[in-house]
């Protein structure tokens, strides 16, 4: 990572883009941001029964990747480059377009445990004395597959709630699981 | 408020999933782009830069086997001055500061976080029509400056230290 600096920049050359973006672009015609946020809403709209369709079947590839994940523990590689990972980061990523924010929240929350071994693998986090935990990563799936068999929506309102906090309980508790314990 | 007709722009959508290409190409078309190509991976998205010079380039990061960042760094190595100033916004993820600063040091233009809003893509759109950014080429970078002004603006800063990084390139 560098940190930006001016003097970074010294003896630095300079250049122009040869073509600008502007000298694409006629201003004063075009439709305004209301009428393009209208268009959105209705493709959103279009695309969102699609969307539910879409969630259900992620979730059960997130079940299947969850399940190879936990079982091969000691053997898969990099979490963040695991099936697991990469479909839950897609899902999250999509989902609060479709206003499933509940299920970007859950997400992003197995993501981000996931990502406490981005750098070793389990199997080396292992050695170390602690490794992602299978109950722990079930119960994010298992609240995602809630989500989506009830068709929640929006934050989830109290569930949403309860189903947060319950997981970052869990977490708190059982977040690791020590190489003893394997 | 001015508005602005991109019916005429030419944008290049590169994500591996499916679904998101067909979300941000539904935002683009509600926006009046006509000229849209979606691509899946890196590699195919690289010959369709140098076949099809589009005037904009979005890009997931997150990709198999090559990612959205060694995308960009490889379209600022082209020859070709047109390909090489492409402006390029990243979708992703990631919003924490080590990331945002990563992304910026490859050279794109803007990050957007997802969910990405069809608003903040908007925005940063008419941003870089109405603030082209000149280039800079030190030893050990090419992309646009990153002192002259908005450089990276995430859409939803997980953490009060990317706030605050975000405030810090915008005064540089």
């Amino acid at each position: 990572m560098t940190v930006p600096s001016k003097k970074a920049n010294q003896g630095a050359v300079r250049s122009h883009p040869p073509v600008r973006l502007g000298d694409r672009v006629k201003k004063g015609a075009g439709p305004d941001l209301r009428s393009i946020l209208a268009r959105v809403e209705r493709g959103i709209e279009a695309m969102r029964g699609e969307f539910d369709g879409e969630l259900k079947a992620s979730v059960v590839k997130i079940g299947k990747a969850g399940e190879a994940f936990t079982t091969q523990l000691g053997a898969v590689g990099n979490a963040t480059e695991s099936q697991l990972y990469l479909l839950v980061h897609d899902l999250r990523g999509q989902a609060g377009t479709f206003d499933y924010h509940l299920v970007s929240t859950i997400g992003s929350m197995l993501c981000s445990y996931l990502e406490q071994w981005g750098k070793d693998s389990p199997a080396s986090a292992a050695k170390k004395g602690a490794a992602p935990n299978p109950i722990v990563i079930q119960a994010h799936i298992d609240a995602l597959r809630a989500i989506s068999l009830g068709g929640i929506t929006g934050d989830g309102g109290d569930v949403g709630e309860d189903l947060v906090r319950s997981l970052e309980q869990l977490r708190a508790k059982k977040g690791k699981i020590s190489a003893s314990r394997d | 408020m001015i508005t602005y007709d991109l019916s005429n722009l030419r944008v290049l959508i590169v994500d591996d999933n499916d679904y998101m290409r067909r979300i941000i190409a539904m935002f683009l078309r509600s926006m009046g782009v006509r000229k849209i190509i979606e691509k899946e991976t890196a590699g195919q998205a690289l010959s369709e830069v140098r076949r099809f010079v589009p005037d904009l380039l979005i890009t997931d990061w997150m990709m198999r086997p090559v990612d959205g960042l060694d995308l960009v760094r490889q379209v600022r190595m082209d020859r070709d001055p047109s390909i090489s100033h492409l402006p390029i916004i990243v979708l992703t993820g990631f919003t924490d500061l080590p990331r945002v600063y990563q992304a910026r040091d490859a050279g794109v233009h803007e990050v957007l976080a997802k969910p990405i809003s069809a608003t903040i893509l908007y925005q940063r759109i008419i941003s870089l029509i109405e603030h082209p950014k000149p280039f800079l080429r030190t030893t050990d970078y090419f992309g646009p400056d990153r002192h002259g002004g908005q450089t990276i603006v995430a859409e939803k800063p997980t953490s009060p230290e990317v706030d605050e990084a975000v405030e810090d390139v915008i005064e540089i």
